[in-house]
């Protein structure tokens, strides 16, 4: 018999690609029961990625993006995973029409986001940062650490999802005032927070926080126009994603003093260029893309994500399927009726 | 407020141990009642006070006389994709969310029960077992049968009857099959023969339903059915109890002219005094069918996406009408 025939009786265990070693064990380890996987060098080359997916029943993305080109390498493919509640990293179109399924993890990181906005807020009020780094330079300087109080003030959130959901409480815990645009579908109630037009929120808000998944609608939404609307003096924090803003826009509205400062922790470009302007911005507070990193929402949004590899592989459909279209795509053309995995 | 959440129909204490609820837990106050409600009243008295209701399959059916008494509720997860016990129309008018999950397995959890249930009654499995653990051995129990060249009558031959035929004929029994809507071609797919359904009860020495409940369906095997089928012949009913007419079964089984092995019951839980109970002659399993750690884990786990999804106001899973 020949070498395949006898590597017969061993049964397929299908190819899972990993875009970086930062899934939380946990999750790696309930896929190496019954998948293959491969774990990528994180932000690896386009076609590095491509030709480790040409093989692969599935994607868990995490860092970087899942472009047409990867996509298109993979016949096989049956469901890209994302790591997280955003799916702009993903081409959908291409997905889509492959009967690729793209999932999210919906809000398993919500909490951890929502924490870190109101960490990046109250630091920023609070100019934290300044105060700990000259008490490491042996400074006891106090009279440059006059900071802003957040109660009373009026906080406007773009976006009132599951999210913006938490940042409204926490702010109402603060005895700010929180008011609320929320795009599309049914506006959702939440108790204590106004609803307004958008205008409104952008001209009455002390601080502004995104909240807000990227798409083709919002990207931008905070143009030069928008910027230019808010309050003079008003603080933003971005924990959303950064081509929400036309970040040179910002850029200049923060060095005139327009705005009174800003706490990022998404860039348009990640990772943010050496040479951007905002790392020396002195009413600029910066993180690395880290407000869904906590221990307990790692390990959940990857378990979230590799079930979802899971579910699909074994036949089942995945909670938070972002292009439900790919089913039809999959029934008009016979792809993938069975499953490649038990359970 | 925290929502509160109650786990219902846990009856067998394996609801907490089948899955994850720490995401849940953090959201919510989540508790898990583990007995069947007597009656509706009971039910409405225990799930007053709680805004989320995660239930079990069809255990607690929750009709629209239920659901008025429930002012709190918001959600209703249900596990499994169809569920003929929730009036969906009364959930909707009052923009309570109702929810689906799907299954760890294809069916083949019942169709191998059914399986069990055929060969426990023919070899009187349970009796043996009985007769030991009470201290004696093979008094009081009657000879079994062998399977190998008997017939088996499917009455249903969707998936899973399906399934219960492609384990008859590795036993090496005939099979006859019918349903309202079977073709030669499909009985013939499957190696049975398409027979009408006299015919089939009065020439099978093992009967097995494999039916949906449904008004066509309800009370297909009464009296005069019964009194078809072969003298001392298994019925095995891992479908639903109100196939089979429940007096006329009792009838049959107190004459001693059948045997019968079931999973499903009219009212479940079985009531305490319950004539089945008592019946000699009887296999009896407490609607284990779909009872396997696979379903489980799939049920529980997805019903908590979806609490937590519409936790979230963005619902997933609706449950159809």
């Amino acid at each position: 018999m020949t070498a395949q025939a006898s590597g017969g009786a061993a049964p397929h265990r299908p190819l899972v690609v990993l875009s970086d070693p930062s899934i939380h064990p946990d999750a790696v380890a309930l896929l190496a029961r019954d998948c293959t996987l491969r774990i990528l060098d994180a932000y690896s080359p386009e076609d590095v990625f491509a030709q480790a997916a040409s093989g692969a029943s599935a994607i868990l993305a995490r860092l970087g993006t899942v472009t047409r080109r990867v996509i298109q390498a993979a016949p096989g493919l049956r469901i890209v995973a994302r790591h997280g509640v955003g799916v702009d990293a993903v081409d959908l179109a291409a997905a889509t029409a492959q009967g690729v399924v793209v999932t999210s993890t919906g809000s398993a990181n919500a909490a951890a986001v929502a924490e870190y906005t109101f960490a990046l807020l109250l630091a920023l009020a609070r100019k934290l940062p300044q105060a700990d780094h000259a008490m490491r330079g042996g400074a006891w300087s106090r009279e440059p650490l006059v900071g802003l109080e957040l109660e009373g003030r009026v906080l406007g959130i773009l976006g009132l999802g599951a999210i913006g959901e938490r940042v409204a409480r926490q702010a109402l815990g603060f005895g700010m005032r929180v008011q609320a645009w929320r795009s599309g579908r049914a506006q959702r109630q939440v108790a204590g927070v106004a609803m307004v037009e958008l205008p409104d929120l952008l001209a009455t808000s002390d601080v502004l926080t995104l909240h807000l998944r990227l798409s083709a609608e919002t990207a931008g939404c905070l143009d030069a126009a928008a910027i230019a609307a808010l309050k003079p003096g008003a603080l933003l924090v971005n924990t959303a994603r950064g081509e929400l803003v036309d970040e040179p826009a910002l850029i200049r509205a923060l060095a005139a003093g327009r705005l009174g400062g800003a706490a990022l922790d998404t860039f348009a470009e990640e990772p943010l260029p050496g040479d951007s302007p905002l790392r020396r911005m002195h009413n600029v507070l910066l993180s690395p893309h880290v407000a869904g990193q906590t221990e307990a929402a790692v390990r959940r949004v990857g378990l979230a994500a590799a079930q979802a590899v899971l579910d699909e592989l074994s036949g089942r459909r995945p909670a938070n399927v972002h292009n439900a279209a790919a089913y039809a795509v999959r029934r008009e053309r016979g792809l993938f009726a069975a499953p490649l995995i038990a359970g | 407020m925290r929502p509160r959440v109650a786990v219902i129909d846990d009856w067998q204490r394996v609801a907490r141990a089948s899955a994850d609820w720490t995401a849940l837990e953090a959201r919510a106050e989540v508790l898990f009642l583990h007995d069947a409600f007597a009656d509706e009243d009971a039910a409405a008295a225990a799930l007053a006070s709680f805004d989320i209701v995660m239930s079990m399959r069809e255990r607690t059916p929750f009709p629209a006389s239920l659901i008025a008494r429930l002012p709190r509720l918001r959600m209703l997860s249900v596990t499994g994709a169809r569920n003929r016990s929730v009036d969906v129309a009364a959930l909707a008018a009052r923009g309570i969310v109702v929810t689906r999950t799907e299954a760890g397995e294809d069916g083949s959890a019942t169709a191998e029960l059914a399986l069990a249930l055929m060969l426990a009654a023919a070899r009187h499995v349970a009796a043996g077992d009985a007769a030991i653990r009470a201290g004696g051995f093979q008094a009081g129990i009657l000879p079994g049968f062998t399977l190998r060249g008997r017939t088996l009558g499917l009455i249903g031959l969707g998936r899973l009857g399906t399934m219960m035929a492609g384990y008859g004929r590795a036993l090496g029994m005939t099979l006859l099959a019918w349903s309202p809507n079977l073709t030669a071609a499909r009985a013939d797919a499957a190696g049975a023969t398409l027979v009408p359904k006299d015919a089939l009860l009065s020439a099978s020495d093992v009967v097995s339903l494999h039916m949906v409940l449904a008004p066509g369906t309800v009370g297909l095997l009464g009296a005069r059915e019964l009194g078809l089928m072969r003298p001392g012949a298994i019925l095995v009913n891992t479908s639903r109890g109100a196939l089979v007419e429940e007096t006329a079964l009792l009838a049959a089984l107190a004459a001693g002219r059948i045997v019968a092995a079931l999973d499903v019951y009219d009212r479940e839980p079985l009531p305490a005094d319950h004539p089945l109970r008592r019946l000699p002659g009887t296999v009896l399993t407490p609607h284990l069918g779909y009872c396997v750690q696979e379903n489980y884990a799939v049920f529980h786990r997805q019903a908590i996406e979806n609490v937590l999804a519409f936790l979230d106001g963005a619902p997933i899973r609706p449950l159809a009408a």
